[in-house]
């Protein structure tokens, strides 16, 4: 039983379990995930080819959802837009499209996907390129070690303060002292920063 | 850059700057190109963190929906489904190995009294291995059990079969008395150990009803 959210819990609740993080989250995503993975699934293989591709269905739709759960936490979804199926469904269209026109021939392409491809939503499609941007940053931020990653999201993303941070890892016993978790965090965000920098340029 | 300045960029960037603050910064922030810079920086910085949490978060959610669950009622159900298959087969009548016993012998003449043993071993074995009318199976088999012109061999043959015809004819009490001394006996079993394991149950079971 997930805990807050009821066997069929609503969009709402979806969204503010997102929101809320931690444990909270990760019962929302897979709650998303079981409220609407068969209709999604019959939603893209009802567009599929009866190719065999690399990627499945299921991969399409937990992308679909990472790329959700993006918008959510960044303030760029909310439920005045559309309902959560509706959003998801227009994301794995647009998802699945570009995935099997890559895989297409040109001339495949040409027939037969570019006319479903100006059907897609530009804001959507946009936003698709705009994850494939973030891949490379994404893969710089992977490198970092598990103590890096731990400060500058609780600093970066989470919005603690530098004090709030030292409580809970001098509590947890990563750290002994205020003075080392400052430490660190300097020398954390000068080594991402020097790899972004240096790729940037 | 002093750590003063740092942290601030840090609170602008995450919205954590209060309101009064933020104007003042933000005026700060128009006239410093460098500034200007460092939070786009940290902006990227702190989107593609954010991302990479996501994905972190999606991909854990994912594996626990794929993963074999190993709740307590899927421990409890396959060990009740492992459980009730076993006590299904251990429930199933007793079979004998292929091996049969001869008790005629081979090519040998039989004086009138072996004869007539041989002939009622014969229909003991008949009786036990369909299951029907065990009480007449019982009769036979106990008068061969203490014949005393039937060898050890051919006596301990026949309390084997007696055991089960016992099981047959609900008789657990008088099964396991025959079983708890034949089992001790050198003289080689007509069953299989999984059918003496069967044997066991049966007769445990016969008492506990």
């Amino acid at each position: 039983m997930i805990l807050g959210l009821s066997k069929h819990p609503s969009d709402e609740a979806i969204v503010e379990g997102i929101l809320a993080g931690g444990r909270k989250e990760h019962e929302a995503l897979i709650a998303l995930y079981k409220k609407f993975h068969v209709s999604l699934e019959r939603f893209i293989i009802h567009r599929s080819t009866g190719r065999d591709y690399a990627k499945q269905p299921e991969d399409i739709i937990w992308e679909a959802i990472e790329a959700f759960v993006v918008n959510v936490k960044k303030g760029t979804f909310t439920l005045k837009d559309a309902t959560l199926e509706t959003y998801l469904k227009s994301i794995c269209k647009n998802l699945w499209f570009r995935y099997i026109s890559q895989e297409a021939s040109r001339e495949e392409r040409q027939n037969r996907y570019m006319a479903e491809w100006d059907k897609l939503e530009d804001d959507v499609s946009d936003m698709l390129i705009e994850k494939e941007n973030w891949e490379h940053y994404i893969n710089l931020v992977s490198k970092l070690g598990k103590n890096c990653r731990q400060i500058l999201d609780m600093r970066l993303v989470d919005g603690l303060s530098m004090q709030e941070i030292s409580q809970k890892l001098i509590a947890n016993g990563t750290f002994e002292n205020d003075q080392t978790v400052r430490n660190a965090k300097s020398k954390c965000l000068k080594r991402i920063m020097e790899m972004i920098t240096s790729n940037h340029q | 850059m002093d750590d003063i300045l740092q942290n601030q960029i840090e609170d602008y960037v995450t919205g954590i700057m209060p309101e009064k603050t933020k104007l003042e910064f933000e005026k700060q922030i128009k006239n410093d190109l460098n500034l200007q810079q460092q939070i786009e920086d940290l902006t990227r910085l702190r989107e593609a963190m954010l991302r990479a949490k996501v994905r972190a978060n999606v991909a854990n959610a994912r594996e626990y929906i794929h993963k074999p669950k190993k709740g307590l009622t899927y421990v409890l159900g396959s060990f009740g489904a492992a459980a009730a298959i076993v006590l299904f087969l251990l429930s199933t009548s007793i079979t004998f190995s292929p091996k049969e016993f001869n008790y005629r012998g081979d090519g040998v003449s039989l004086s009138a009294e072996t004869q007539t043993r041989a002939n009622d071993y014969e229909k003991a074995t008949r009786l036990v291995e369909s299951g029907e009318n065990p009480a007449e199976a019982i009769k036979i088999l106990e008068r061969l059990k203490a014949d005393e012109n039937v060898s050890k061999n051919y006596q301990n043959e026949a309390k084997w079969m007696l055991v089960v015809a016992y099981l047959q004819d609900g008789q657990a009490k008088n099964a396991e008395k025959v079983f708890d001394k034949v089992k001790w006996e050198d003289t080689g079993r007509p069953f299989s150990t999984w059918e003496i394991t069967k044997i066991h149950w049966q007769i445990f079971w016969g008492k506990a009803l």
